[in-house]
């Protein structure tokens, strides 16, 4: 029985205080691992005088916190938007296979016509373009059943994530891996070329909220008022797929981000999408380069992948979900 | 507002191999409330999505105002007529306000706010329905009469001239039917609205409708005031089941029950 006015001013305050503590676990993140500094070395060595440790820092640390921070910010973008368009709380772009489609069409270029490099992610959207239209013509019965798709989803992934390591394993054997490998080894080049991409989807993820708003009526209500609800869909999922094949390409197939970091933010700040995507964004930077620092540290100096650190911390959450629904009763 | 004149031409429409419709032809009379009756499977639903776009008919045309529906764009569609469908979805914490704001999508460029004029339209029609005291409340909260109410404010916040009711009355107990139709109708008349809906319950239909059209085998079977065309014979005819009627004051009224023959069981 919230008024809606309250409801917005909570809901800058939430995207504020998550704003402080993705700032503040940047710089945690920044400064802990397996160099060791202070706050003291770190600042001198940035600002004042060339320190090679804190040089090895930035060079390395330094893009693998961003690069974490914007894949999360993305992967959660694309959950949001994927979710809004096929009306499904469970629908995440790793799940169902859009982040293995995208991923394999990167490896695959990668493999084939290396110099492509800078171009992957536009390969690697076309990728999960394809796999989104497979699962969505395979689910389609007159409409979209949310079991369904996930099903159909979880089959087209698996095909494509087995074509990925068959592509792995051809290639493994010149030295060098194709697929996207998390977030280890980045540079500042990998920075800038996920960052545009980034800037791209975001943008429109950001400008899309009155529409994901819309999209929350039925079809009919939405055609109704004259909207355009099949052409918003596909805006819609094309901006979905844009982040999660980006994300795919750059740092692999997350799982459970995208659906981890928007549900909870939709249970914070509530299913208006011009404060729930803003703060979605921000909660899957943090949630993200979380998951990549304890992963950093809890068995140093070896290191725990993000994506396995997702995997084990989401899988509990998603069945604690499919279990909520079935008390909702559907 | 501009007086829309709705007319349907010989209009056919099946759900893949099964005809629903056979050949419809109707006018619909301006600023009145129009209602369309029939036993389930009639077609009555299936004809009120043609007639608002949201259906293509296999053969026969939709005409608003002389010009076939299936080219007027949706959005002009949108400023002609508005549609209230049947348990509509929308988020529990949307604010009733939001929901009715929604209303003045067809009149509002994309990106562009809400003008002075969209907002007093918005009060307006929340007033009108009786939600203003609620129109900070999250629709999740609302009584099924409440939540009715706020769906229609938002086909009124569209600004019609013609309005489509599917079944207004579904899903909502007796005091909120009858107060749903008294201000369906009381909208109606008070802003010369074409309203054309659809209405299971016989009684309503004949006290509520100006003009009620009886659909049989996918075809019109009656057309006309209720007490002119509604007799015992034609709710037979309709609904297949012979039913007492009751004359009153000059209007009709069906006792949708019959007397059963086994004598009342013992407790």
């Amino acid at each position: 029985m919230r008024a809606g006015r309250r409801t917005a001013a909570t809901g800058v305050c939430a995207c504020l205080v998550l704003a402080a503590m993705t700032a503040a676990l940047l710089l945690a993140a920044m400064k802990s691992g397996s160099i060791r500094l202070t706050w003291g070395d770190l600042l001198r060595g940035l600002f004042q005088t060339y320190d090679a440790r804190v040089a090895a820092v930035y060079d390395l640390r330094f893009p693998r916190v961003l690069i974490a921070l914007l894949a999360g910010a993305m992967l959660s973008g694309a959950g949001l938007l994927l979710q809004a368009v096929l009306k499904n709380p469970l629908a995440d772009p790793g799940l169902i296979g859009i982040s293995g489609g995208a991923a394999f069409a990167a490896a695959a270029v990668a493999a084939c016509f290396p110099a492509l490099y800078l171009s992957l992610p536009l390969f690697a959207f076309l990728g999960g373009v394809l796999a989104f239209v497979v699962i969505y013509a395979l689910s389609w019965r007159g409409g979209l059943d949310p079991v369904r798709i996930l099903l159909i989803g979880v089959a087209i992934g698996a095909v494509f994530s087995g074509l990925t390591a068959v592509l792995d394993g051809m290639t493994a054997a010149g030295g060098v891996s194709v697929s996207a490998g998390g977030l280890t080894q980045r540079s500042w080049a990998d920075v800038t070329r996920l960052a545009g991409y980034a800037a791209v989807g975001l943008a429109a993820a950001l400008a899309l909220a009155p529409a994901c708003n819309l999209m929350a009526l039925d079809d009919r209500t939405v055609r109704g008022l004259g909207v355009r609800a099949d052409r918003l869909r596909i805006v819609i999922s094309c901006a979905a797929v844009w982040l999660a094949a980006a994300a795919a390409a750059s740092v692999g197939v997350t799982p459970f981000l995208a659906l981890l970091a928007p549900h909870i933010a939709r249970r914070i700040v509530g299913s208006d999408h011009r404060i729930l995507t803003p703060f979605a964004l921000l909660l899957g930077a943090f949630t993200l380069l979380l998951a990549d620092t304890a992963g950093r540290l809890i068995a140093a100096p070896r290191e725990v992948p993000a994506a396995v650190v997702m995997s084990i911390a989401g899988g509990p959450f998603f069945i604690l979900l499919l279990r909520r629904r079935d008390r909702i009763g559907r | 507002m501009a007086v829309e004149r709705l007319v349907v031409e010989d209009l056919h429409f099946s759900y893949g191999r099964a005809p629903v419709l056979r050949g419809v032809s109707l006018t619909v009379k301006p600023r009145t409330v129009t209602t369309l009756m029939g036993a389930n499977a009639c077609g009555k639903t299936t004809l009120l999505l043609l007639m608002t776009k949201h259906l293509r008919p296999d053969a026969g045309r939709v005409l608003l105002d002389g010009r076939d529906i299936a080219e007027i764009p949706w959005k002009d569609f949108a400023r002609r007529a508005a549609v209230v469908h049947q348990s509509g979805a929308a988020p529990d914490d949307l604010p009733v306000r939001a929901l009715v704001a929604y209303g003045r999508a067809p009149h509002t460029a994309p990106l562009r706010g809400l003008t002075r004029a969209d907002e007093a339209r918005i009060d307006w029609a929340m007033e009108a329905t009786g939600v203003a005291p609620i129109a900070g409340q999250a629709l999740g909260t609302l009584s099924g009469g409440q939540r009715q109410r706020a769906f229609l404010a938002m086909a009124l916040a569209q600004d019609t001239g013609l309005l489509f009711l599917d079944e207004p009355t579904a899903f909502l107990d007796v005091r909120h039917q009858v107060e749903t139709l008294r201000l369906v109708r009381q909208l109606g008349e008070a802003h010369g609205l074409t309203i054309v809906m659809v209405l299971h319950d016989i009684n309503q239909a004949l006290m509520y409708s100006d003009e009620v059209i009886g659909l049989k085998d996918g075809r019109v079977f009656v057309q006309g005031p209720p007490a002119d065309v509604i007799d015992r014979d034609v709710i037979f005819a309709l609904y297949g089941i012979r039913l007492e009627t009751r004359a009153e004051g000059g209007r009709m009224w069906v006792l949708p029950v019959t007397p059963h023959m086994g004598r009342p069981r013992s407790p």
